[in-house]
């Protein structure tokens, strides 16, 4: 059986992810005020590279599961007719997961063309 | 035992409610996340066209240099200044940190004003 990110688990889940993409953001936008890529090849040699492709993985991974706790509250919060609010979640949960291997390619190949 | 007799209201319903400071920033911090999820594939596929090679990235800047564009960041940048920063505040508040009446008041109506400010100067960034 599959365990739901619900209840206390949807609250950490929301923390740990914010808190790394906290750092993530923060850093990122140092980077890209301090190096500011002027061309095409120095932007994807800053994402292919391994520990940046790293991180940006992990930053959207965070970001997903940060999306889906948040707009599962919103339903929750808005949405009282259940079917509807089921429907809606399917979509935007599919819709997550489909974000998510889209940005597995796009790493993947940034990373093959390095 | 709580006693729970009386009705409570299970669903929100958002034109009832009187709204302090903190909660117009909470349902800030949850409209700027709403609007974050729906550009979500936009902001992919910029990304997804940058990378895919030097006519792409060329494509992706191009497309971020009309007027409309130029609002269109500002106002993506607004939310993610006003999730963040509303965030960093919540995180406080989980450890404690601010949770007097007069605080948290304050810190909202902060968070309400520097978010745009950051969004001004990130945007400039961009732009200038």
């Amino acid at each position: 059986m599959i365990r739901g990110i619900t209840g206390l688990r949807a609250w950490i889940v929301q923390r740990i992810s914010a808190a790394y993409m906290a750092l993530f953001v923060v850093f990122a936008t140092g980077y890209l005020v301090f190096t500011p890529p002027g061309s095409f090849s120095e932007w994807k040699q800053m994402v292919a590279n391994p520990v940046m492709a790293m991180a940006m993985a992990l930053f959207f991974f965070s970001l997903l599961m940060h999306c889906w706790v948040g707009i599962r509250d919103v339903f929750i919060d808005y949405v009282p007719i259940i079917p509807l609010r089921l429907v809606l979640l399917t979509l935007f949960g599919l819709g997550f997961i489909a974000c998510g291997f889209w940005v597995v390619q796009i790493l993947v190949l940034a990373r093959l063309g390095a | 035992m709580i006693a729970t007799t009386k009705k409570r209201p299970v669903h929100l319903n958002l034109a009832l409610i009187h709204f302090p400071v903190p909660a117009v920033m909470s349902g800030a911090h949850r409209i700027s996340g709403v609007l974050m999820i729906f550009t979500l594939p936009f902001f992919l596929r910029l990304l997804d066209l940058s990378l895919s090679g030097a006519g792409g990235f060329a494509q992706a800047k191009a497309m971020l240099q009309s007027g409309f564009a130029k609002l269109a960041v500002f106002l993506w940048l607004w939310a993610l200044s006003h999730h963040f920063l509303a965030g960093l505040r919540y995180l406080a508040l989980d450890i404690d940190l601010g949770v007097e009446l007069e605080q948290a008041r304050q810190t909202a109506w902060a968070v309400l004003f520097a978010a745009p400010v950051l969004s001004l100067l990130l945007t400039w960034g961009i732009y200038a």
